[in-house]
């Protein structure tokens, strides 16, 4: 498969409800055709995901800070790496990149910003919550923070 | 008569030494609470005209009442007119209760109608409208605060908003108009 370069690596940001319901999945440099496999790598994850959570059964995420709601990689493919965070109200996020040298520093600061930008989005009292999410505005803020990773 | 600038910076000063006075609230509870009040009254009426007049009528009924507070807690003596009025109620009475004031603009040349203009909004924190909401008035509670306030110092005045920065204006703006002075009853006024 050609390397396409995408906006800094990153590939797919999105956001996954408590029920692993998608509420919104973003890509980055891919065609339509190529974004549908990125619902489909995310939902994948989520198995990784739970299989990460029953480790740590018992406490509520976020206990330890976020270094608790940090998951880390959660799948490393051929072409990308797929890194997950998931909210201490049980929301998660991740981070689909094909860039084999990203940080893991750079990593976790994505997701304390996508988190940042998720928890004000909540807060508009027209959104129903864990409902899909098409805010333009939620959009801008995902895509500039992606872009201020290149 | 040109509304004298040495007054216009008094109710500046007045509405901060206001402001730092009062108890404060974490401004997300307030911006919260408004928030959830408004997408409740839409989900009640369905309608967003009739949510624009709940909101003004909620507004009135606080307008009454505030008054009394306010003008006990600000130090501001009664006013002399709807020039005056409109002055105190944009630099000391909306400083003291949202914590921002706002620029008194566009006098006619009767100076019975101006604009209060606001470039910041604590209750919008957070909020977006779509589509669905475009004819919706947010903030309308404070046209109705306007409103019950001044009927309460005998003027009658038509209070509405022609700019929001939530529908994409750079500012928001209320339009204020006077309609006509209320007489006073007079305490012995029988036959």
């Amino acid at each position: 498969h050609p390397h396409r370069p995408t906006l800094m690596g990153v590939t797919c940001a999105a956001v996954v409800g408590k029920g692993n319901n998608p509420l919104y999945v973003r890509t980055f440099g891919v065609s339509e055709d190529e974004a549908l496999r990125f619902h489909f790598v995310v939902h994948t994850s989520l198995d990784v995901v739970e299989e990460r959570l029953q480790t740590r059964k018992g406490s509520p995420p976020g206990v330890g800070g976020l270094s608790d709601l940090y998951l880390g990689l959660l799948c490393p493919t051929d072409d990308y790496k797929v890194y997950g965070y998931i909210t201490n109200t049980n929301a998660k996020l991740f981070l689909v990149t094909d860039d084999i040298d990203i940080k893991e520093a750079d990593i976790k600061s994505f997701f304390r910003r996508f988190h940042a930008a998720f928890v004000d989005f909540v807060c508009n009292p027209f959104y129903s919550m864990d409902t899909a999410i098409t805010s333009a505005s939620f959009d801008r803020e995902v895509v500039q923070l992606a872009r201020s990773y290149q | 008569l040109p509304f004298p600038i040495r007054m216009a910076k008094n109710y500046a000063r007045q509405g901060d030494a206001a402001f730092a006075k009062v108890d404060k609230i974490n401004a997300e509870l307030l911006t919260l609470t408004y928030g959830s009040m408004v997408s409740q009254l839409m989900k009640d009426f369905e309608d967003v005209e009739e949510v624009n007049k709940q909101l003004e009528k909620m507004g009135y009924n606080i307008g009454l009442r505030l008054v009394d507070e306010f003008l006990a807690k600000s130090g501001v003596s009664r006013c002399e007119g709807f020039k005056d009025a409109v002055e105190i109620i944009a630099k000391v009475g909306l400083k003291m209760f949202l914590g921002v004031a706002a620029e008194v603009t566009n006098w006619n040349t009767t100076t019975t109608e101006c604009s209060l203009v606001l470039t910041e909004n604590p209750l919008n924190d957070f909020v977006e409208l779509t589509e669905q909401y475009n004819a919706l008035f947010y903030s309308n509670i404070l046209c109705g605060v306007i409103r019950g306030a001044l009927e309460m110092v005998q003027m009658r005045v038509e209070c509405r908003f022609v700019k929001c920065q939530l529908r994409g204006d750079d500012v928001s703006e209320m339009r204020i108009t006077l309609k006509e002075m209320i007489p006073e009853a007079y305490a012995g006024d029988e036959e």
